[in-house]
Parts: C-alpha cells; structure tokens; sequence
C-alpha cells in the first residue's frame, strides 16, 4: 500500500449538465432512467466517407457554431445551474477558485481553409487574414472580430468568457489527462480544499470536439463503434458483441465544498467526494494492460484516500467505453482489487446513453454517480444484452431502486496511461 | 505560506534558443548572438541530438518538436537531480507538464488543405476524404496535449501520478502551483515539473498576427516602453522539486527553496506581501515573465514597487526580451533562470548595469504577467 495520506471529504453542493440527452440535471437523469440515448446520426457536418457517421452530440440548438462556441456556451448554462444549486452568491464568484478538465480548442478545418492559399512556390500554406478591428486602439478583448482566430484556439479564452458572465477573476486550473481528465480536475479540486488553500472550487469539465478530424483519428486507431442500424444501440460496454465506443459532447459542473463551509451556510449536500487515487501506466500509449495493473493501483490509492476497504463499496460507475479491450482490463482490475465481491457489486457505465464524452466524462459520470448515492437508484447498462463471458462483473442492465448507496467509485482512464478512480460517498456519510 | 517552505528545487533542464548550458545561456543572451532561424516573429530554440536523452527510437518516433524537445530538457533536470537513475524513486514521483494543446504537422495540414483548395465543388466530400487518406494513427499522438507526459513518463519510468495544465500562460503557472502543493502537503516527496513552447506553431502565429500583435503601429500601443519588441518564443524546461527531508536524506545538491502564489486574491489565501516578507538580506534580483504588454507591466510594476522591489531600484531582467513569449513555459523558464542565478552566486550580466552586478545573489522574484490570466509571482531563495 502507499504511503499517501487520506483526504478530507468534500461535498458536493452543486451540479450542472448538458449532453446529448438534453440541458439540466434532472432532464438527464430522467432520460437516463428512461433508458433513452443520446447517440444519433450527425447531421451538423457531412459524414459521407468518414468511417462513422453517428456521435452524442450536444443538442441541435448547438449547432452552427464553433467548436470552442459550443463548449462556451454549453459551459455557461451548466456553470449557472450549478451555481444557483449550489445557493452561491455572485460575493463568492471573484475569489472563487475554478479547475477545468479541458479539451484544448482547436480550428475547425472551414477557419483554416480560409487562411489558406497558393503560395508564389505552388504550393498552399497558412496566411494572416487582413481583419479589421473593431475599435482604432489595439485591444486585448477576445470579443473583437481581429481575436477570433486566435481565440477559438486559445483555452484560456474560456475563462475569459466565464469571467464576463459569472465575475469569476481567479485564472481557473486547466487539466488534461485525456479521458480522465474529468476525475483529475475533481481529484485537484479536493487537494485544492484539503490543504486550506479554498474551501470552495467550481469544477467544470467540458468537450465539444465532435468534427470530422476527430471522428477519423479515433476511427484509425480502431477506437469507435462502426455499426450499421439504430444509433442508439452502438454503444454496448461489456456486451459480448461490444465494438467500440461512440464520441460524445457534454459539459458538466460540480461545486465542490469543505464540509464546514458548507454547515456554517447552512446548504445541503447532495453527496461528496471522499477518496481520489491515480496511477501512470508505461504499457502503451493507447492500449490497455491485460495485467490492469495500473487501475488497480488506481482504485487501491482511492480507496486508500478515502480510508475505506473494498467491502465498503456499494456501487462502480465503471470507465466502460465499450471497446473490446477497456472493458476487459477494466474488469480484470476490479476483479483484483474486489475479489469474489466483483461478481455482486453494481457496475454501470453511462456512456452507453451519453457516448464517451472525453475530457468531460469523469464530472458527467461524478454527477451520475453522486445522483445514484443521493436517490439509491442505479441507471443502467444500455445494449448490454449479454455480458462478455469473460468479463465477471454485476452489469446493471435494468434500472435499480431502492438501493443503499454509502460509497461508490467512478472510474476514467485515458490515453498516455492515465487513470484515476473517485471515491463518493452519500451525503449523511460525508457530512457526519 | 509555511507549507510551501519545505520545497527545494534539485534539478535544471534547460533547451533554449540560447543553448542549454546555463552560463552559456547567460553570456549568449546578454551578447545579443541572433539565434539561428530567428525572425520578426519567432524564436526557435537551437538545434540539438534528441538521441542524448531519448533513446527509445520508438518514443522519439512519436513525437512532434515540442514533445521531443520537452523529453529532452526533462532528461536533463533528472541527470541534474542526479536521479535519474534512481528507479524505486521515479516509480513513485509526480510528473507535472505545462503544455500547448498538441502538435499539428503542417505538411498533412497542407496535404489536406490543397486536397480540398483544388477542388471547386463538394469541399465538405473532398474534406472527408482527404481526412481519411491523409491522417495516420500516429498524429493522435502528436495532439493529445498529455502525450508529452506520457513520452517522459516511458522513456524515464515515472509511474506515480501525471498531470498536464494546458491554458497558455496559466498553465505553467498551475503546474508549478501543483507540484509544490502536493510535495508540500506530503502528498509526494518528488516532483518532475515543466513545460515546452514551440514558436513554430503556424496557426498561433497566424492567430497572433491577425490579432495585430507584429504590426509596427499595434506594438507600439501593446508593449511597454520596456520591451523592445513582441516575439513568439521556444524553450523547454524542466524542474525537479523535492521535499526537504528527502533531499536532505539523499545529500541532493539543492539550487534553491521555492514558494509562490497569485497576486489577486481576495479569500486571504496567499498574498504576495506574504511572499515578499521572506526576501530576506541584500541580493534580491526579479525576474520578470512580462511580455511587455503596457497594462499588465504597469499592474506588475505597481504591485513590485508597493512591495519595495520597484524595478527603477531593483535588478530586474526582462527575459522574455531575449526568449520571447514563451507561453506555457514562461514562468517556469523564469524560475530555472532564477535557480541557475542562485547557483553562480552572483547576478549575470543579462542584468546590465542595473545595481551592481558583481553582488550576491541570494533570492530572487519571478514573475508572471502573461497575455492571458493574472500575475503570479514565485520566490527562490538560496537554500545553504
């Protein structure tokens, strides 16, 4: 075992969500329940000839905009929903401390086309575009037509957006740990609070980077599901016919308190956070170690901030991506950390109905998770009609109740070996 | 913040425009020496053998410029640690990148952009299609930001935790903030902390231009009076951070004790003054990050000089004079130049005829007032 310490538990006052199931909590947790799915045919670009066509995009009313549009806009409605949850008061937005698991901004191909032409040499290169400013003094406002280019790939531009909607002044932390990005950002957060630095942190995690170049990059690495028929039964985590994961867009929010912070104001909890663990995995770049030894350091290390032991978790709100690899090794970790108990735990995984949604899955997927310990229900496994052999797990297939949920895990990992597991907790636990 | 007091930095690796040799760095960058390959616009850092510290050639096959020249100044901060080959150590260390959002290859974005320009009708078909026959798996991972910690993390068997800020100039500034958070917590005893800007990055440079950043008329109403010129630049630089205790138990060679935090905060959770209050003696030198644009200087320069470190009586060098913007390694770079200041004992001549430059240099102030974000200031000091 590590030597680490545990971490103090920290609540969670406040959440906000938009995925491809629609805008606010409630909405997604409904249509989770409902066994709907948010994965559809795209219709915002032309698919013909990409290897896949279908994604969990954000909803239409996000289409014909930017990438880094969509991820601001989207951001705003779920910072405001978690804000207002959460009870804050605009005198607690400018020292309000902000982490972000970001998916860094990158051009859409129409905006460098237009900056590109043929060059005296014969071939295309990138060009300035003569772009008049606004206004006769130069500015450094992100919002003059002259910025655009440079904004819509400039992460910090997100902040600044936040900063004109919500007053927030302190510059946030920016996380990327590809697929995890959304457990890190959470984890950073909670050490954030630990140590006294805050005793409040607004965490957001966003992906909107549905295009065509993604689509195709994940397609060569043989990573997506390219099956023909319903959309909405391409996604399959832990099926026997599983064939990869589906892209999706979502932006997710928490307000993450010190448990005393939150008793002096008198606001309640909806659950907390109380155990982080990640660990770095040199097997590969992108592909996942039969071994899983490093999720199950992962898992061992949250577990261990959280002071808990394996018996003491109720539910696992799984990676579960639906490649035929992830889910293997996701299962073979859980099985060695858990023992004989792997085959009674709950495990769900949500992007069967939400898709994968990349640096944002781990605050979507916390939010699922806190929702399950608050409620006692477990959403479910969607085309999941029969678990791999192979992979011994209790997969949630139809919705639970009735449950009692003390503690539950969340688990990400990512590319470049990345993983980390949350530990949550109901809320008269984190609380008492 | 005496939890901060505890973290020494250990080891240097440095890739610059200027070299990678510290007192070559120094001499170099005050003598003006043009960099090869420098231009109005940007400045790429020297050329250098990637196989001196990456010797994997499948590792170096993976990476674009920025990755590889990040790999390499990370090798030299754990060769300057002398830790890098202390295995049971690495296997548990915290390795903390700051870092653009990936490497884009111009010659496919090209490729493509040609297949598509040639076309004149059915440009979203032709776009699709030049996709599919142009991109390879690899360039995934050239452009997953988190992939130049995964590079140094194989090639140097760093297992423990890894974490990659992204934000421009924000991100160099979390990712010092985080390693020494966690190491001063005791969250960890070692941290393999830095940060790679790559000036070559075409659309950036596109994007800083359209925004009127190399336009004569424009610099003249963006930059203070202090800085001769606005100029996109490369480094790549690494720290190893360490908690005392460890390093003590290993004899470590320590460059210096560090702390920071940021200027603006109203919750009483670090301020400056704080920080200030532990310049202790004579020698005190500032390193300024400013990139010269004239609000954000005279914040920077109100802020020092209410703090007695106004830098009309201070020895302040404005590095990115010579290394331009460095971005996400701007304030990391600064504090490398700091340490490097701290180990000669004495002020380099980079810091011209400012006070006396033959003095002692016993800690120092650097900061960080970039284009994006708020300042935040960092203090080393010698630890005997």
């Amino acid at each position: 075992m590590t030597e680490l310490p545990t971490l103090k538990p920290v609540a969670i006052s406040g959440m906000g969500l938009v995925t491809s199931l629609g805008h606010g909590v409630t909405e997604n947790w409904t249509k989770l329940l409902e066994y709907q799915s948010g994965v559809r045919a795209i219709s915002r670009f032309c698919c013909d000839e990409l290897p896949v066509g279908i994604a969990a995009t954000l909803p239409a009313r996000f289409d014909n905009k930017s990438s880094r549009e969509r991820a601001s806009e989207a951001a705003v409605l779920a910072v405001e929903e978690a804000i207002d949850q959460a009870g804050l008061d605009r005198s607690m937005f400018r020292s309000l401390e902000v982490v972000i698991a970001a998916a860094p901004f990158d051009h859409d191909w129409d905006q460098r086309l237009e900056r590109y032409s043929l060059l005296p040499d014969g071939t295309y290169g990138v060009e300035a575009k003569n772009v008049e400013p606004a206004a006769e003094s130069f500015t450094l406002d992100f919002n003059e037509p002259q910025w655009k280019f440079m904004r819509d790939a400039t992460i910090s531009s997100l902040w600044w957006d936040m900063n004109r909607r919500f007053g927030i002044e302190r510059p946030p932390v920016m996380v990327h740990t590809a697929c995890s990005s959304g457990n890190s950002a959470i984890q950073i957060a909670q050490e954030i609070i630990h140590v006294g630095q805050a005793e409040r942190v607004l965490v957001l995690g966003f992906d909107a980077s549905v295009t065509p170049e993604s689509l195709t990059k994940f397609a060569l690495l043989g990573a997506l599901s390219a099956r023909d028929g319903d959309p909405a039964q391409a996604a399959r985590p832990f099926s026997i016919d599983r064939g990869g994961f589906v892209m999706g867009e979502a932006v997710g929010a928490l307000v993450l308190e010190s448990t005393s912070a939150l008793k002096r104001r008198e606001h309640p909890a909806i659950a907390g956070i109380v155990g982080a663990g990640e660990s770095v995995d040199v097997y590969h770049r992108t592909r996942s170690d039969p071994e899983a030894s490093a999720i199950v350091t992962a898992i061992e290390r949250a577990l261990h901030s959280a002071a808990l032991a394996p018996s003491d978790i109720d539910f696992i709100n799984a990676h579960g991506t639906g490649t035929v690899e992830n889910d293997l090794s996701e299962a073979v970790g859980i099985c060695k950390v858990f023992g004989t108990a792997c085959g009674e735990i709950p495990v769900t995984s949500n992007k069967s109905q939400i898709g994968h949604c990349l640096s944002a899955a781990g605050v979507c997927e916390a939010i699922f998770t806190a929702l399950t310990c608050q409620t006692g229900i477990l959403p479910p496994t969607l085309n999941c009609r029969s678990i791999d052999p192979e992979i011994p797990l209790n997969i949630v297939r139809k919705v639970e109740q009735g449950r009692s949920i003390k503690f539950a895990c969340s688990n990400s990992f990512g590319f470049g070996g990345q993983n980390v597991v949350l530990v949550l907790a109901a809320a008269d636990v984190v609380m008492e | 913040m005496n939890r901060c007091s505890d973290v020494l930095v250990t080891g240097l690796g440095l890739l610059s425009p200027y070299g990678e040799d510290f007192s070559e760095v120094f001499d170099r960058s005050h003598d003006c020496e043009p960099v090869d390959g420098a231009d109005a616009v940007s400045i790429p850092i020297v050329e250098y053998q990637i196989e001196r510290q990456v010797k994997e050639r499948r590792t170096r096959r993976m990476m674009g410029p920025m990755m590889a020249s990040a790999a390499y100044a990370a090798g030299k901060a754990l060769d300057s640690s002398g830790l890098r080959d202390e295995a049971g150590i690495l296997k548990k260390a915290d390795l903390v990148v700051a870092c653009g959002p990936g490497e884009r290859l111009p010659k496919f974005d090209d490729k493509i952009a040609e297949r598509v320009m040639t076309r004149h009708s059915e440009k979203d078909l032709a776009l699709n299609r030049a996709l599919v026959d142009v991109l390879k798996p690899t360039h995934f991972l050239t452009q997953l930001p988190n992939l130049a910690a995964a590079n140094i993390a194989m090639e140097f068997g760093l297992t423990g935790t890894s974490r990659t800020f992204v934000g421009e100039d924000s991100a160099g500034v979390a990712a010092l903030s985080t390693a020494i958070r966690r190491i001063a917590a005791g969250f960890s005893n070692v941290a393999l902390i830095g940060a790679a800007a790559n000036s070559e990055c075409d659309y950036r440079k596109v994007g800083l231009s359209e925004a009127g950043f190399f336009s004569g008329a424009n610099n003249g109403l963006l930059l203070a009076e202090n800085l001769e010129t606005y100029r996109f630049g490369s480094c790549a630089v690494f720290l190893v951070l360490e908690s005392r205790r460890h390093a003590e138990a290993r004899h470590a060679r320590a460059f210096g004790r560090i702390v920071c935090g940021n200027d603006d905060d109203g919750s009483g959770n670090l301020e400056v003054s704080r920080l200030i209050e532990a310049v202790a003696g004579s020698g005190k030198a500032t390193f300024s990050g400013s990139i010269g644009v004239s609000d954000r200087w005279h914040v920077e320069e109100e802020t020092l000089s209410s703090l007695g470190m106004s830098p009309s009586c201070t020895p302040t060098w404005l590095y990115a004079n010579k290394f331009g913007h460095t971005s996400e390694a701007n304030f990391i770079l600064g504090v490398a130049l700091a340490c490097a200041t701290l180990d000669r004992g004495v002020l380099p001549n980079v810091f011209g005829n400012q006070g006396d430059v033959a003095s002692q240099c016993d800690s120092a102030v650097v900061t960080n007032w970039g284009l994006f974000g708020d300042g935040t200031l960092a203090f080393v000091q010698r630890y005997q």
